[in-house]
């Protein structure tokens, strides 16, 4: 392409043409790496809690669970060194805003946790697993409705479900590990394999 | 009937803004890659849209490398919906 004078319908024809481009270009290519990369997280590290404590008897290997934080510096650090990206649609812009609010909340309630634990005198983490569910359900249905993809509205639903059970139960119990691995899989791990198997590379 | 944007009315220039505005951002190579254009002549048209207001460039080095981004501001969007419609009463559509 050349600094070449066009006449009219040329212009209109090459402002089509360049929409086009970036309509079925750089949007259509995001892997959903980050849904497994989370969810597979989600799913070893309930496993390995619910085996440590299964094995030993002791609650106090939830702290396992503390590793969901790892995938968050993983990507942060990869972020920073991959900042290569080509382009940047309205619609990536808008999914990052969305989690990056979904992740301010994980931070936010752990720090609440904290806080209040320390002023009550007890701090208690059991309720972070049925908010994460939840937070992470929210995020990836929003997700679908901005992408219109089916598969990141519906099964979340079902991983909610889950978190409502934990609610409802209260107590918490080694159980409750199993649930969350299997919510990750249901809400995270799934549909990002199944919209992954749609999309050509 | 008004004139065409002189600074719109030019292949290489009218790619650019078109593609910038379905993205809030895109970097050098994507547009290249885009509009098929010589990095040269890119570089030139680019800083012509600049420095017209209808651009803004961010230059930054990520690892080892440079990186020109550049986004659609305010002023190109007006000017190509300007553009746009100018466009539509030459063609009586």
């Amino acid at each position: 392409m050349e600094d070449r004078k066009i006449n009219e319908s040329e212009s209109l024809e090459l402002i089509s043409e360049m929409i086009r481009k970036t309509k079925n270009g750089p949007s259509a290519k995001k892997d959903y790496n980050a849904f497994l990369f989370y969810g597979y997280t989600a799913v070893a590290v309930s496993l390995l809690a619910w085996s440590l404590i299964r094995f030993t008897g002791k609650m106090e290997f939830m702290f396992v669970w503390f590793a969901m934080f790892l995938p968050y510096f993983v990507t942060l650090f990869k972020d920073k060194r991959k900042k290569d990206t080509e382009v940047v649609t309205y619609l990536q812009g808008m999914l990052d805003n969305v989690w990056k609010v979904i992740g301010s909340m994980f931070g936010l309630t752990v720090a609440a946790m904290v806080i209040i634990g320390a002023i009550t005198g007890n701090i208690d983490f059991s309720l972070m697993m049925p908010l994460s569910i939840i937070y992470a359900g929210i995020g990836t249905i929003m997700t679908g409705l901005v992408l219109k993809e089916k598969w990141f509205e519906l099964p979340p639903f079902c991983g909610l479900l889950i978190a409502v059970y934990m609610l409802m139960e209260g107590d918490v119990n080694n159980d409750w590990n199993l649930w969350f691995g299997l919510a990750f899989l249901i809400i995270m791990v799934m549909p990002a394999h199944v919209v992954r198997s749609k999309i050509k590379f | 009937m008004k004139e065409l944007d002189p600074l719109l009315h030019s292949q290489l220039r009218l790619a650019i803004v078109s593609l910038l505005l379905s993205v809030e951002e895109a970097d050098f190579n994507f547009l290249k890659k885009e509009t098929q254009a010589t990095s040269g002549n890119l570089s030139v048209q680019l800083d012509k849209l600049a420095e017209a207001g209808y651009i803004d460039i961010r230059k930054e080095i990520i690892g080892k490398k440079p990186r020109t981004s550049c986004r659609l501001t305010d002023k190109g969007r007006s000017a190509l919906e300007a553009y746009v419609s100018v466009l539509k009463e030459c063609l009586n559509l």
